[in-house]
């Protein structure tokens, strides 16, 4: 190392040589021709190296609550009422944590090819990250998808709430993978007379609510669920 | 020389039969989405032959709603920033690497090279849960970093620039070797300026396949205000058949910038010739 | 490895490998972890319902490889790459080289065929449904046939090969574009001087020079037919009587791992392709050192 370290006072040291008779703008040209690669990669990678450390360190990383409406044209997405409205309801500290509603993917199993695309890769990657809550969309829809495993199985001692509080909603489902079960699975709830249809008007026809199997959020999915069979007050409706 | 004259002008005129139809045929679905953005929803569905025209009048108000309903300036924004960084690391990686494995020796390099031809044996699929849960955990969602993140480095672009450059005379380099000139001078001044041609076809594939990436920015940006065009057209292209004219109208507008940016590009492709011609 | 290197040596491969380390790293993070974690899948049931993975040894492998499914979709790729492949390249190389000469309109034409390329999917996948209509097909209404070409067992495969070759022409000439501006023009000069015609040139000049191009583009080419999976993605239904006689093996890894959450027996499928490509590709690069000319 010693010998690259006195390459570079050599080095150092002939720059110095030749700008010594240079004006203070020749010099200035003079590195931006020879070293505006070197100059360029350092920039960058300064920029790269500050934006990561705030990003990792310094923004809101985890969630409260991530949940997809699948299926429907009208917005449920970030910043829309149904968000506002629950952000509100459950008192959620949106500086601290994020809460994410994604109402742009389209994806039906009980169509032929209707699992055919991106949007159901994309959910697919989300919940196997953990990174998803619940998922709503049509009560056949969503059998389909429960079927393939991804749901969580509402018999599991986990939700052993939610199964008492919502026993008369439960949608049940048959597996794919025989090995499990030849019964059905319990996986979805009801949520047809909900504010998502009553209020908000992203479903017209029956919908459900599943929970991921990969969650481990079960509280924020039990205040979502709240929420959603909470009565209409006046004064959501003024915010 | 009267028959060679001849024969040169029915050889030219043969090219231009044959590129003639094979442009008519690669043309179709291009003609085929710009007429259906043109159409109603009910002549669009309708797949009788006749109607290959609209026979209702000519809608363009399809591409005033679709431009009206999104905010395009920010979605090409942010699928151009995409692409110009995805093309930036993809061009940079791969000319290195494709070098070190094309014109080098070095402890390793038969093992690296195949694990490079790996990657590109798996169907990418496997690739979305787990490159996801990385964005993720890093805190990149929503972020154009994240957007870039699959495509900061290439196998495809490796191995093509390594073609690149063993097809590259030895002799070259080797009166480079005998001047003195180091490792990364023989790389910057001599070879790199002459695999010019193959950097233009890697940004180009990179630049379209980034374009037509759907799912990544689909998952990776769920705020509007950071998804690409792809994604961003999600709501339309969602529905299943319903909305043809006006899906084909928004893809048409999407389309337009790619044309803009290959038919740049492709004066760097002429321009290769006489640069890598004239100096070998 | 030697022990002994010169300087010389020393330089090369200390920046050889500098020079591949980012590639090398970002594949291994990017990549291959991936890649390793399907490995371990495909010795797993992967646990439905959040109830966790379980180790079932080589369970999968059985299961995949007595399968019928499997080996009729193993065929299907191959008969799909061996339609794609061969004519995908020779159409492309024969555009490529008129398209190099100097002829009118020929950066008109080069963005011809590059728009296929950047077109929405879903626009070819509604143009090639429609010229397969049975009923109201362009291709039955010219030829006044009464063909179902996606749906009948026995030319499915062909109709889809179809618009593989299609789809994949303008990625093709593109790289061999590319290649082509790296061969020197005074050879062409050279060669001319000497009398030798078109023909000629291309045998003796175009082909061999080009050789390395189109190498690569027949590995790549073959490793992206046997992973085929968008085209069948778009254009065939779950309904479709044909399905099992064109389905890739890519395709089935995807009902089964993304739409029947089975991800233990799809990452099975994966591994089972990948010994396959890997076999073929270890054979092609034995090819290549006797055919491909090196300068």
């Amino acid at each position: 190392m010693s010998g690259s370290g006195g390459r570079m006072q050599h080095w150092l040291q002939a720059e110095k040589e030749k700008m010594r008779d240079m004006s203070v703008r020749q010099k200035i040209s003079y590195i931006l021709t020879y070293y505006w690669l070197y100059i360029a990669g350092i920039l960058t990678a300064v920029i790269l190296i500050v934006f990561f450390i705030h990003r990792m360190f310094f923004s809101i990383k985890d969630f409260w609550f991530y949940g997809m409406f699948a299926n429907t044209m009208e917005n449920g997405g970030n910043e829309s009422d149904l968000w506002y409205d629950f952000v509100d309801y459950a008192d959620f500290d949106t500086t601290q944590k994020k809460v994410e509603m994604n109402s742009r993917t389209f994806f039906d199993p009980t169509v032929s090819g209707g699992t055919n695309n991106s949007y159901y890769q994309a959910f697919v990657a989300l919940v196997e990250s953990g990174d998803l809550d619940t998922v709503v969309m049509g009560t056949e829809a969503l059998k389909g998808i429960g079927s393939s495993g991804r749901l969580l199985d509402l018999s599991d001692e986990k939700c052993a709430d939610l199964m008492k509080k919502y026993s008369d909603r439960i949608i049940t489902c048959i597996p794919y993978d025989e090995e499990y079960s030849e019964e059905s699975v319990p996986v979805g709830i009801d949520v047809s007379d909900s504010l998502l249809c009553t209020k908000y008007h992203l479903y017209e026809e029956d919908c459900a609510l599943g929970i991921s199997a990969y969650t481990d959020r079960i509280e924020s999915v039990e205040t979502f669920l709240d929420f959603l069979f909470s009565e209409e007050e006046g004064s959501t409706d003024n915010g | 020389m009267k028959s060679a004259e001849a024969s040169a002008r029915r050889a030219k005129i043969l090219t231009q039969i044959v590129l003639i139809i094979m442009a008519f045929i690669m043309l179709v679905p291009f003609a085929w989405m710009i007429l259906t953005a043109l159409k109603t929803n009910q002549e669009s569905i309708s797949v009788n032959p006749f109607y290959i025209f609209p026979h209702n009048g000519w809608h363009w108000e399809n591409f005033a709603t679709v431009w009206k309903s999104y905010n395009f300036v920010i979605l090409y924004k942010n699928t151009i920033l995409m692409i110009f960084f995805r093309v930036v690391c993809a061009c940079l990686t791969a000319t290195m690497a494709g070098y070190a494995f094309g014109r080098l020796k070095f402890p390793g390099k038969k093992v690296l090279f195949t694990l490079v031809l790996i990657q590109m044996m798996v169907p990418g699929q496997i690739f979305i849960i787990p490159q996801y849960l990385m964005v993720s955990k890093m805190n990149m969602l929503n972020t154009t970093f994240g957007l870039v993140f699959p495509g900061l480095v290439t196998a495809f672009g490796t191995y093509l620039l390594k073609t690149g450059y063993e097809g590259l005379p030895m002799d070259l380099e080797e009166a480079a070797n005998i001047d003195g000139c180091s490792v990364p001078g023989r790389f910057l001044h001599i070879m790199m300026p002459l695999t010019k041609s193959s950097m233009v076809s890697l940004g180009i594939f990179t630049a379209v396949f980034a374009f037509k990436d759907l799912m990544w920015p689909m998952i990776v940006c769920t705020n509007a205000s950071t998804t690409t065009l792809s994604a961003g057209l999600a709501k339309m292209q969602g529905q299943y058949g319903s909305e043809y004219p006006t899906m084909m109208a928004a893809a048409t507008l999407a389309v337009l910038p790619m044309i803009i940016i290959y038919v740049i590009f492709q004066k760097q492709f002429v321009e290769g010739i006489a640069t890598s011609g004239g100096k070998l | 490895m030697k022990k002994h290197m010169s300087p010389k040596e020393k330089s090369e491969a200390k920046w050889g490998l500098l020079f591949v380390a980012p590639t090398m790293i970002g594949l291994i993070i990017l990549n291959f972890y991936p890649i390793f974690n399907t490995v371990y899948q495909s010795f797993c049931k992967t646990g439905d319902f959040g109830r966790g993975n379980t180790f079932v040894g080589l369970a999968n492998y059985q299961k995949v490889l007595t399968a019928t499914e499997t080996w009729q979709s193993l065929w299907n790729t191959i008969k799909y790459a061996l339609i794609e492949v061969p004519f995908g390249i020779i159409i492309a190389l024969i555009l490529a080289v008129l398209l190099n000469k100097k002829i009118a309109g020929r950066s008109v034409y080069r963005t011809i065929f590059f728009l296929p390329m950047v077109c929405a999917p879903a626009a070819v996948a509604m143009v090639w449904k429609w010229l397969y209509n049975t009923q109201f097909g362009l291709l039955n209404n010219v030829f006044h046939t009464n063909v179902a070409w996606i749906s009948d067992k026995r030319i499915a495969w062909i109709s889809i090969g179809i618009i593989g070759v299609w789809s994949i022409i303008g990625y093709n000439m593109v790289l061999f574009i590319g290649g082509l501006q790296e061969i020197p023009g005074d050879y062409y000069e050279a060669a001319s001087i000497d009398g030798a015609n078109g023909f000629r040139q291309f045998f003796s000049i175009t082909v061999p020079l080009l050789s390395p191009t189109t190498f690569f583009i027949v590995q790549t080419r073959i490793i992206g037919a046997l992973t085929v999976f968008d085209l069948m993605f778009m254009v065939m239904d779950k309904t479709n009587v044909a399905l099992k006689n064109v389905q890739s093996i890519v395709y089935l890894f995807y009902q089964y791992a993304f739409t029947n959450g089975n991800k233990g027996y799809g990452a099975t499928l994966v591994m089972v392709l990948l010994a396959f490509i890997m076999i073929i590709t270890f054979v092609l690069q034995q090819v290549e050192k006797k055919v491909v000319y090196h300068n």
